[in-house]
């Protein structure tokens, strides 16, 4: 009885406050999308065209190589999810029966936290015709000049791939994880022992058909990133042609600003393919499914353990290249001379030296953005996990449709939408600020907030808030002392990872900073053009320290406490 | 009507008496206090892939707020473009003041772009006392942007003219002009390469193969809708198809951003590379980048030259500020700072001339790079072709080569 009375008696309010919230949040895709719609029909005032027609549209199907480039990225976006979800998958099942799993969750945070530009750069090092790994060859076999191999940036987007993959396999990872937390794995485990399946045998046949539903989104976020994929793409994809995505991003950075109308053809044709290939994924799934449900009622023990085997091991190689990349962005920032054939370079400290002082203001600026963001983030992503709770007895579309609205920056291709988002914001005459920077950060950090504590949201048992409502008669202080306590971990965890990717954010800096809010990507991409690889190992180097830091605390944090004085390991359920 | 004869009144008054002002007073302090722009920020966005560019800038900034109270405070981008982009959304919204950029660096198609749009502030460049020691007859290239006239609205800060690189240690000999690259692309095939286009030195160089592969240059000065296209440049792609398989990946992918052929260079990757800067090879010696046998080199024919350039969004709401601080990077201190190899090594564009024995001793008392052609090395400036030619030359290469 006493229960009833505390819990809000309109259970309309909850309901009308997250449609608030979700109008706002869809505010910016409507307006982004408004400034790119008009000049992919050829309508921009400024440039002095007042008609509507379809010219643009003619000039972009005209483009040399029109079908390759879109060739090209709709098969390194489907391979690289494709072996990404694979080998994310081995890793888990492997680990999970060897008590590694934790051991997984130690390691998954810091190599989240290396930022995908960073990354990028620490590959190029090693995989170039001058890199790390020819260079052994070149000393045993005496060459003076590195072969003519096209290893990075080669005409297949192989190499693209390659780091598509890397950086999406821990983000999978996690991901599984997260949606593990929903699953009886343990139990389901044991009773399929006990029956002579052997525990890869029900992975493949219990689990993964429960879990694929559960990952289905983010799948559908890494395919649709893939797609859309600039800043990587422009380091190490094909260059002649390249993937679209970077074709349509040259194009707006064309001089001749006659290609800006092309460029908007071009993003709403780059949303058509997401949508497209999104949807035959889609039904791929399901066809893949009939076919397997046949299979899977079958009864064999089959347990493909090859395939998984194959998968882990692929894993521990991909895991190598990250760590000599890594070793070998910290040895470029060292570097004085490192001409071709020799193994070491000469040290120095010079490039450190002179970039200290320059490195300071963007770091601060990064840190006190990545900082503000996440905390606003990960408030409105528990905010808007309650408001979906309140609201699930009564109106369970609510939720249906908050998870397709914070999903929708995130399938939608970022170049689609930000330049009219940057018309609204300088005619609002707000940008240019932190404040501004912040907000629109927030826009694309907050899925990946909502993403990630969601599963956990879900997964925690009511039996303890109602509990604590009786003892303690208050909603606010059942949450606060109870509930949140209860997840604190999860919690920690998801604003370090809004952190990594505030601190990862180019576009929406640049465009909302108006330039003059500057973050250390923001340098650390403007300084790429100029291809000096000491800066970039520098500049790379110093965009994981935030992230890093991040992730740090949050462990700290998350699993110890300060209690009368003295530091004592939480109680984490 | 009426309106606008009070505009152009009021305009002319304040031009008059401006122009009154330098009359009266030649040193740049007056120049500040009459604007009264003290403890201003200007804020001016430019290419930021350098870090000894910006170093020199930083120099300048220390500079100007001890002299004139004013805060530079540098944007580095990406590319141009993106700034005119900027602009060019500022003025679609409507926001025709207080822009967020006060000095923009650009030359080229990106200033024809925003003079097209009526993006640009000016003419001011004439108000500029130190704009008077640019020799505008012997560099025609201060007010004739590739083919467009500045008419005032820029002001030149930085020469630069096509050299090439080369490490003396890996080849003897560099070629002399477009046959004789061939001829070496030959005999080492998948060592030579350039930018791709529309990389900014890419399309450079095939303007240069132009120059020197087409019986008279002169008619490139035209606007390309006077002339056949097709006729004029067939001797190009004609030589373009016979070098490309001894290119580097077989001509079938370029480096999409000609500084990383630099880096290509220094591995022995390529055995030329290309730049504006004729001082960059010994910049780079200085400063660990290049090996200390890398060399400068032009063709005989000479190559093609270019002047870069600072100007003032219309939008600008510290335009007084902004004229004081582009009057300083003009002077003879800060440019003769500019042409030094440890800074930035840029060369100037005013003239020697026009300077007094003092000035003049600032730039003589410059070190003299490793790799660097001297005035006399670096041979006959060719004009750049009329703006007009880059984006059919861009679209035609990408439908052959693509």
């Amino acid at each position: 009885m006493k229960i009833k009375s505390i819990v809000p008696s309109n259970k309309n309010i909850p309901l009308y406050c997250g449609l608030i919230l979700i109008g706002l949040y869809i505010l910016p895709i409507i307006i982004g999308f408004i400034g790119v719609i008009l000049p992919a029909f050829h309508y921009m005032p400024v440039l002095g065209h007042y008609h509507f027609n379809w010219l643009s549209w003619a000039a972009l199907f005209n483009t040399p190589s029109l079908l390759i480039m879109l060739l090209l990225t709709i098969c390194s976006a489907i391979t690289s999810t494709m072996i990404a979800l694979w080998v994310a998958f081995s890793v888990v099942v492997l680990y999970w029966d060897r008590d590694g799993i934790s051991f997984v969750r130690r390691w998954l945070p810091p190599v989240m936290a290396m930022p995908h530009v960073a990354l990028t750069f620490g590959l190029l090092f090693v995989l170039m015709p001058s890199g790390l790994l020819i260079r052994p060859f070149a000393w045993l076999l005496d060459w003076t000049s590195p072969p003519v191999w096209q290893t990075v940036q080669d005409p297949y987007g192989l190499t693209l791939v390659i780091v598509l993959v890397l950086k999406d396999i821990p983000f999978f990872i996690f991901m599984i994880l997260a949606a593990l937390t929903q699953l009886p794995v343990d139990s389901t485990l044991r009773v399929g022992g006990s029956l002579g399946f052997s525990p890869l045998v029900i992975w493949r046949k219990l689990l993964w058909p429960q879990l694929y539903p559960a990952i289905r989104f983010p799948v559908y976020m890494v395919l649709a990133h893939a797609l859309s994929v600039v800043d990587i793409a422009l380091l190490i994809g094909p260059t002649n042609p390249p993937p679209f995505a970077v074709q349509i991003f040259q194009w707006m950075e064309d001089n001749d600003l006659s290609y800006q109308l092309q460029a908007a053809s071009g993003s709403i044709l780059l949303l058509f393919i997401v949508v497209i290939v999104i949807a035959v994924w889609r039904v791929a799934e399901r066809l893949l499914l009939g076919y397997d449900k046949h299979s899977l009622l079958k009864g064999s023990r089959d347990d493909r353990y090859l395939c998984i085997q194959c998968g882990f091991f692929l894993w521990r190689g991909l895991q190598v290249l990250f760590i000599i990349s890594l070793v070998c962005l910290l040895t470029w920032s060292f570097v004085w001379r490192w001409p071709f054939p020799s193994l070491l370079p000469d040290f120095s400290l010079i490039s450190w030296q002179r970039c200290v002082s320059s490195l300071m203001t963007p770091l601060w600026h990064a840190f006190t953005i990545a900082f503000t963001t996440s905390l606003l983030a990960v408030i409105l992503v528990v905010l808007l996990l309650e408001l979906k709770k309140l609201t699930n007895s009564s109106y369970s579309g609510f939720g249906r449709l908050l998870n397709v609205v914070m999903y929708m920056p995130l399938l939608i291709p970022h170049i689609s939408f930000l330049f009219g988002i940057h018309v609204a914001l300088v005619q609002l005459h707000w940008s240019g600020y932190w404040l501004t920077v912040v907000g629109l950060q927030l826009f694309f950090v907050l899925p990946y907030g909502y993403l990630s504590l969601s599963g956990h949201w879900q997964s925690y048992y009511d039996g303890y808030t109602i509990q604590g409502l009786l003892l303690s008669q208050s909603p606010l202080k059942t949450f606060l002392q109870i509930k949140l306590k209860i997840l604190w971990q999860p919690l920690m965890n998801t604003f370090a990872l809004c952190v990594a990717v505030s601190v990862a954010q180019y576009l929406p800096t640049v465009i909302a900073g108006a330039g003059r809010i500057e973050t250390i990507t923001t340098e650390a991409v403007a300084l790429g053009s100029g291809g000096n690889r000491r800066l970039l190992g520098v500049y790379g180097l110093s965009q994981m320290i935030i992230p890093l830091c991040g992730y740090i605390a949050a462990l700290v944090i998350g699993y110890w406490k300060i209690q009368d004085g003295h530091l004592r390991k939480r109680v984490n359920i | 009507m009426r309106l606008l004869h009070y505009s152009i009144l009021a305009s002319s008054i304040f031009f008059l008496s401006i122009t009154a002002v330098f009359a009266a007073t030649k040193v740049a302090p007056a120049f500040n206090e009459e604007l009264k722009t003290h403890g201003k920020e200007v804020y001016m966005h430019g290419w930021g892939g350098s870090e000894r560019i910006n170093s020199y800038i930083t120099w300048a900034a220390q500079r100007i707020e001890a002299d004139y109270g004013i805060k530079l405070k540098y944007v580095k981008s990406k590319d141009v473009t993106s700034i005119v982009s900027r602009i060019l959304a500022e003025k679609a919204a409507g926001r025709n003041e207080n822009g967020s950029v006060d000095i923009i660096w650009l030359n080229g198609d990106n200033f024809r772009a925003m003079k097209d749009n009526n993006l640009l502030y000016g003419p001011f460049v004439h108000e500029l006392p130190a704009f008077r020691m640019v020799d505008t007859q012997k560099n025609p290239t201060t007010i004739m942007d590739f083919g467009t006239p500045t008419d005032g609205l820029e002001a030149p800060w930085g020469m630069a003219q096509l050299v090439f690189m080369y490490d003396s240690a890996r080849l003897d000999k560099p070629p002399s002009n477009a046959q004789e690259l061939l001829q070496l692309a030959k005999k080492y095939p998948h060592k030579i390469t350039y930018g791709l286009p529309p990389d900014f030195i890419g399309t450079t160089f095939l303007k240069q193969l132009l120059c020197e592969l087409i019986d008279d240059p002169a008619i490139l000065q035209k606007p390309v809708t006077e002339v056949d296209f097709n006729k004029v440049t067939a001797p190009l792609w004609q030589y373009l198809d016979e070098l490309h398989p001894y290119l580097w990946r077989d001509g079938k992918s370029f480096p999409a951003q000609h500084l990383s052929m630099n880096s290509m260079l220094d591995d022995g990757e390529l055995l030329i590379s290309m730049t504006f800067n004729r001082a960059y090879a010994s910049a780079a010696i200085l400063n660990g980048l290049f090996a200390d046998t890398v060399r400068t080199y032009v063709h005989e024919g000479g190559t093609l030259r270019n002047t870069h350039f600072l100007a003032i969004p219309y939008n600008s709401n510290a335009k007084a500020a902004a004229k004081v601080v582009i009057n300083f990077l003009l002077s003879p201190e800060a440019q003769a700072k500019k042409m030094d190899l440890t800074m930035w090594g840029d060369p100037t564009v005013l003239s020697m001339g026009r300077l007094s024995a003092e000035d003049q001793q600032l730039f003589k008392a410059l070190p003299k790079g490793l790799a660097t052609l001297t005035d006399e090395e670096i041979g006959i400036p060719l004009p750049e072709p009329h703006y007009s030619w880059t984006r059919p030359i861009e679209e035609a290469w990408l439908a052959r080569y693509r």
